[in-house]
C-alpha cells in the first residue's frame, strides 16, 4: 500500500492528469467514495477521524486518468486542527475539481463548510450522501432547489452500495474539464454562514414528522447511562465471548485438524524428498521444525482469533457504537488523564498495537497520545497474544486466563494514573458529534475482516517463520544451553521457569505471541504459566510496533518505553513468583 | 443560568456560546434551541441534541455556556 502522510508533497499532475479532492465533514461517507473510485481499499469507519492523514489514488475514468485524494474531514478551514492543516495544505496545492461529500441526514453543518468551499471559487460537485438513512428519517431534500442555491451540481449519492457514483464521476470531469485552480488561498476569516445556511434550509429540506426508527431508539438509549452502560458490558461481554469461544472452536475442529492431518504430514513428504534426515531436516520439519510449528502457530492458534476480533472490531467501528462508548467511559478515562474518545485506540490495541498508536493521532493533546501509547504497549495483548495465551492457560485453566486479564486492567489502571501525575499538559475537554447509529453493510464489513486478516497473514507469517526458524535451529544445535548460563540467574532464580523459557524471551522480541508460545511446549505448573504469562504480557512491544513508536515518537521516547517494558515485566512476573512462593511455603 | 444546570430533557435557547471555534464548527449557534439528553457520571460530557444531531460536551464547555430555559 501507498500510503502518504501529512506533509508529503502533493505531487502536480502530471501532463493532462486531472486532480480531484474528495472533501467534507467528518464521517459523511469520503473514505467509501474513494475506496469505490479507485478501488483502494482505505480504512472507513463510523466515527470522525479515520483519515488524519491523506491517501491518494488513480481514477480510471473513459481511458483517462485523474488523481484522487481522500482529503481528512473538517468542520470548517480555519487551521485549528490538525486535520483541517492537512486540509488547507491540500487546498493550496490546487486542484481541477472539489468533490464536495455532504451528509444528506446533517445538511445544516455540512453545508456551512460547502458555502465555504464556494466562496473560494474552486469548481465544484455536491454528493448528497447517506441518502439512504435520510429517506429513512423521513429528511426530504429538494435536489433542484439545492443545486440552484449552491450553484453547483448536487448528485444524491449511497456509497455503500455504489448508488450514484459514476454519475458523480460524470459531473466532476465535465466540471474540471480545463481549469487547473492553482494554489487555492485560503481565507482565515472568522466569518461563517449559518444564516444563509437556515435560509437554503428552509428552502430545500422538509422533515417529516414520524416515528424515530428503531435504530434511532437503539442509538438514543446507548447514550443515557442507563441502559446504556448495562447494554455496553453486555457488547462487550458479547465480544469477548465470541473471540475466546468462537476462536476455541475454530481452532479444535477446522484449523488444527486441518493443519496437523493435512498440511504438516504433506509438507513433511515433500520436503523428505529432497534433504536427508540430519540437522537441516530436524529444523524444517521435526517436531520442533521451523515449517511444522510455522504452520500451526500462526495458522490454527492463533488465527482464530485474530479473524474472530477483527469481526468484532469491523462490526463495532460500522455501527457507530465505539463513540457511544466513548461518551460513557469518559469519566472513568479521565482518571487516566485521557478522554473517552481514547477508548478507539485502546481497543484497536486488543487487535495490534500498531492501528493503536496511528489511532492515538486523533487525540487531541500530546499528553493523551503519549498515555494511550503507553498503555497500549505495556499492558494491552493483541489478538494474536490473546489466542496464545488462550492457548496456553485456557485449556488448563480459566481463571489463570481471568487472572492474566485482571492484571492487564490494574496494569492499564494503574500506569495511566502514574502517566497522568508525570507527563505535563492536560487533557483536552470532550466536544464530540456522536454518529447515526448505523446498520453496517455485508459488503463493507466483509471487505474489511478481509483486509485486516490478509494484512495479519502477510504481515505475520514472514517473522513468525523467522522466529521459530530460529528457535529450532537454537534447539537442535545446543546453544541454548549455552546462553542459558547467563541469563540462569533471571530466568531460574528469580522467575522459577526453566532454563528452556528463555528462548520465548528471545522470540518475544520479534512478535508478542512469540513470547507466550514457545511455553506450550514445557510442562509448566499453573504458577510457572502464570509467571511466563505475566512477563509475556508486560514483555516488549514487537517489532513492527517499535518501529511505529519510531515514527511517531522518535528515537528516544520508543526506546524508553522498550526498556521499561523489559524492566516492568521482570520485576512485576518476579515479584510475583517470589511472593507466591512464600505463600506457599508457609501455606 | 448555564448549560450544566439544565435538568435531563429540558429544552433552552443558547444565549451565549464560549469562544471555542470547534462548538461553532459543530454547528451550535446563538438563538438555537437545544435539549439535554443525559448527564454522563463521574464527571463525564453532557449530552445535548442539536437539530438532527447528539453532541457530546464536557462539563467545563457546558459550563460556560449561557442558555434559556423554555
Ligand atoms: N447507510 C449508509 N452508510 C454509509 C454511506 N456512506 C458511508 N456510510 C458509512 O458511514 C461511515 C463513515 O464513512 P467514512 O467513509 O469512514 O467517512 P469519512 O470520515 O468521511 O471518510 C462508515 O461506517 C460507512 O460505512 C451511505 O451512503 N449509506
Ligand atoms: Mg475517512
Amino acid at each position: 500500500m501507498r500510503c502518504h502522510i501529512a506533509g508529503d508533497q502533493a505531487a502536480r499532475p502530471t501532463g493532462d492528469q486531472i486532480k480531484i479532492l474528495l472533501m467534507g465533514n467528518p464521517n459523511v461517507g469520503k473514505s467509501v467514495i474513494f475506496s469505490k473510485l479507485t478501488g483502494r481499499q482505505v480504512l472507513a469507519a463510523n466515527y470522525s477521524g479515520t483519515t488524519v492523514s491523506f491517501t491518494r489514488g488513480t481514477v480510471n475514468y473513459q481511458e483517462k486518468q485523474a488523481t484522487m485524494i481522500d482529503v481528512p474531514g473538517t468542520y470548517s478551514l480555519s487551521a485549528s486542527s490538525e486535520a483541517e492543516k492537512v486540509a488547507v495544505k491540500i487546498l493550496s496545492e490546487g486542484a481541477h475539481v472539489v468533490v464536495c461529500v455532504l451528509d444528506a441526514t446533517n445538511l445544516e453543518r455540512n453545508l456551512n463548510l460547502a458555502l465555504w468551499l464556494k466562496e473560494h471559487n474552486i469548481p465544484i460537485v455536491f454528493a448528497l450522501n447517506l441518502f439512504d438513512v435520510a429517506k429513512r428519517r423521513g429528511i426530504e431534500i429538494n435536489i433542484k432547489a439545492l443545486q440552484q442555491e449552491l450553484k453547483a451540481p448536487v448528485i444524491p449519492t449511497i456509497a455503500i452500495r455504489n448508488v450514484g457514483l459514476q454519475e458523480l464521476l460524470d459531473e466532476a470531469w465535465k466540471q474540471a474539464d480545463g481549469r487547473f485552480a492553482e494554489g487555492i488561498e485560503v481565507k482565515l476569516s472568522e466569518d461563517d454562514y449559518w444564516q444563509e445556511v437556515g435560509r437554503i434550509l428552509k428552502k430545500v429540506q422538509k422533515v417529516g414528522h414520524r416515528h424515530p426508527t428503531a435504530l434511532e431508539k437503539l442509538g438514543d438509549m446507548t447514550l443515557q447511562p442507563f441502559p446504556g452502560i448495562p447494554i455496553a458490558l453486555l457488547v462487550l461481554a458479547a465480544a469477548l465471548g465470541l473471540v475466546v469461544g468462537g476462536g476455541k472452536g475454530l481452532r479444535a475442529f477446522i484449523l488444527l485438524p486441518l493443519v496437523n492431518d493435512l498440511l504438516v504430514p504433506w509438507v513433511t513428504a515433500f520436503v523428505s524428498i529432497f534433504i536427508p534426515e540430519g540437522i537441516l531436516f530436524n529444523v524444517l520439519v521435526g517436531e520442533y521444525g521451523m515449517l511444522v510449528k510455522g504452520s500451526e502457530w500462526p495458522f490454527a492458534l492463533i488465527l482464530p482469533y485474530v479473524f474472530l476480533f477483527n469481526v468484532v472490531l469491523s462490526v463495532l467501528e460500522d455501527s457507530g457504537f465505539l463513540p457511544r462508548l466513548g461518551v460513557l467511559v469518559d469519566g472513568l478515562l479521565r482518571r487516566l488523564g485521557v478522554q473517552g474518545g481514547n477508548i478507539i485506540p485502546i481497543i484497536l490495541g486488543y487487535g495490534c498495537a500498531v492501528p493503536a498508536v496511528l489511532g492515538t493521532r486523533a487525540a487531541n493533546s500530546y499528553k493523551e497520545r503519549l498515555i494511550v501509547t503507553g498503555v497500549v504497549a505495556l499492558a494491552i495483548p493483541c489478538a494474536a497474544q490473546t489466542g496464545a495465551f488462550v492457548v496456553l492457560l485456557g485449556d488448563q485453566s480459566l481463571l489463570a486466563l481471568v487472572f492474566i486479564y485482571m492484571i492487564s486492567f490494574a496494569a492499564i489502571a494503574g500506569a495511566g494514573m502514574v502517566m497522568n501525575r508525570l507527563i505535563p499538559g492536560q487533557v483536552e475537554p470532550m466536544l464530540l458529534e456522536i454518529p447515526n447509529l448505523l446498520r453496517p453493510d455485508r459488503e463493507a464489513l466483509f471487505g474489511k475482516i478481509w483486509m485486516r486478516t490478509r494484512h495479519f497473514v502477510l504481515e505475520a507469517q514472514i517473522p513468525m517463520l523467522l522466529g521459530i526458524g530460529l528457535a529450532a535451529l537454537v534447539a537442535e544445535t545446543g546453544v541454548l544451553d549455552y546462553i542459558s548460563v547467563y541469563i540462569q540467574p533471571l530466568v531460574v532464580n528469580w522467575l522459577g521457569l526453566p532454563a528452556e523459557a528463555s528462548l520465548a524471551l528471545v522470540l518475544g522480541i520479534v512478535r508478542r505471541e512469540l513470547a507466550v508460545l514457545p511455553l506450550l511446549e514445557l510442562n509448566l505448573s499453573t504458577l510457572q504459566l502464570l509467571v511466563g504469562s505475566i512477563v509475556a504480557l508486560f514483555y516488549l512491544p514487537c517489532l513492527s510496533v517499535l518501529a511505529v513508536l519510531i515514527k511517531e515518537f522518535g528515537v528516544k521516547i520508543a526506546v524508553s518505553l522498550a526498556l521499561f517494558t523489559i524492566f516492568f515485566a521482570f520485576a512485576a512476573a518476579g515479584l510475583f513468583n517470589q511472593a507466591a512462593r512464600m505463600v506457599m511455603t508457609v501455606i | 443560568m448555564s448549560l450544566c444546570q439544565l435538568k435531563k430533557k429540558n429544552r433552552c435557547i443558547i444565549e451565549k456560546l464560549p469562544a471555542v471555534r470547534m462548538l461553532k464548527a459543530l454547528g451550535l449557534q446563538e438563538g438555537m434551541c437545544i435539549s439535554v439528553i443525559c448527564n454522563q457520571p463521574w464527571g463525564g460530557p453532557v449530552v445535548i441534541e442539536a437539530g438532527t444531531r447528539s453532541i457530546a460536551l464536557d462539563k467545563t464547555l457546558a459550563k460556560q455556556i449561557v442558555v434559556k430555559e423554555v
